[in-house]
């Protein structure tokens, strides 16, 4: 009687140990799943955060670039910020720095003041001829393909203007669009 | 001293009623762990948004935003960082006729074109909302929200000298 009382006690002791080793192994995959789970989303957003900041570095050094920047025509150097004046008479010899830029298109685009007609990119009054020089909307510098990824960044377009013969500086709010 | 049969029964029952007992005990106080960590970790990302460049950019483009009001003479035209202190310091802009715009107001009004041109909210764009909170040493100057606020944020905030704090957050 003993021997068989002592081998079931045996029994439930190993079942609770069996029930203890899988609950705790359930468990660990569990916290292991939610600890991944939870480093991974980091991990996602570092790669995006990454990703963006390489896209915007690339646009950035163009809008920093002799070729684009304000230097320091309009008072204190600042960054992101584009010359108009530059830019529209950089225009007119692009064909030159076409191998200089590896992209297939360089857009300005105003943002700020904006007219609604130049939502539409085909409204050829929008974009920036000498004759409309500065009441445009877009300002293309390198036209090339249509076709490839965007990246654009917000950059200050800034333009000397006259009031009653006095020069100011006047900088308005844009998009410098690159394409490749 | 011999246990009766009965009696080394009930004691066994009891041993396993506290063991069970026990191990109940240990697996509520792991439930209430986690879920303090899942709420934490919950309440964190709400808080928090990824720092954005393409936030950042429009921020430093709109502070150089050239306004209508003047210092001292036309056409000394401000940017909106220089009317935001001229904003805090209540001093009006310049005009011929005497006491000119209030800065503040033009500050408002520039501000909410800027962002309404730049950012497009809505179910059928990217941008489902934005916020954009100016404050003076913890005093709110400005604030525009529009949209809806998601879970996935972007933003940047720039603080000036004087405790001049701009914050902006766009949700997708």
């Amino acid at each position: 009687m003993r021997n068989v009382n002592s081998g079931k006690k045996g029994q439930v002791k190993i079942q609770q140990m069996a029930f203890m080793i899988v609950t705790l192994t359930i468990f660990f995959i569990l916290v292991g799943l939610f600890a991944l789970s939870y480093s991974y989303s980091g991990l996602k957003s570092s790669k995006a955060a990454l990703d963006e900041k390489n896209a915007m570095l690339l646009v950035s050094k163009l809008a920093n670039s002799p070729e684009f920047s304000c230097e320091g025509s309009f008072g204190n150097e600042k960054v992101s910020c584009v010359d108009f004046d530059k830019v529209m008479s950089l225009k007119s010899s692009s064909s030159k720095y076409e191998t200089f830029w590896d992209f297939k298109d360089i857009e300005i685009r105003k943002i700020y003041p904006s007219t609604n007609d130049c939502d539409n990119e085909k409204n050829i009054k929008c974009v920036c001829t000498e004759q409309n020089y500065p009441n445009c909307q877009i300002l293309k510098v390198l036209s090339g393909n249509s076709t490839g990824n965007d990246v654009s960044t917000f950059v200050s377009l800034c333009r000397k203007e006259s009031f009653h013969g006095t020069f100011y500086d006047k900088c308005e709010l844009a998009k410098l669009i690159v394409r490749f | 001293m011999r246990v009766s049969k009965a009696n080394s029964e009930v004691l066994m029952k009891k041993k396993g009623q506290s063991e069970i007992a026990g191990f109940a005990i240990i697996l509520v106080i792991v439930a209430v762990i986690m879920l303090i960590f899942l709420s934490f970790s919950l309440n964190k990302s709400n808080e928090e948004f990824t720092q954005s460049y393409e936030v950042d950019g429009f921020i430093q483009a709109s502070l150089e935003y050239t306004t209508v009001c003047a210092q001292n003479y036309e056409p000394n035209y401000l940017s909106i960082r220089k009317v935001l202190v001229k904003c805090v310091e209540n001093d009006p802009c310049y005009s011929e006729a005497g006491i000119g715009p209030n800065p503040c107001k033009i500050l408002n009004e520039t501000l909410t074109d800027l962002v309404k041109s730049s950012w497009n909210v809505g179910e059928d764009w990217p941008t489902k909302g934005y916020v954009l909170n100016i404050t003076n040493k913890g005093e709110e100057l400005f604030s525009l929200e529009e949209g809806n606020i998601t879970k996935n944020s972007k933003g940047s905030s720039q603080e000036f000298e004087g405790g001049l704090t701009v914050q902006f957050i766009v949700y997708n």
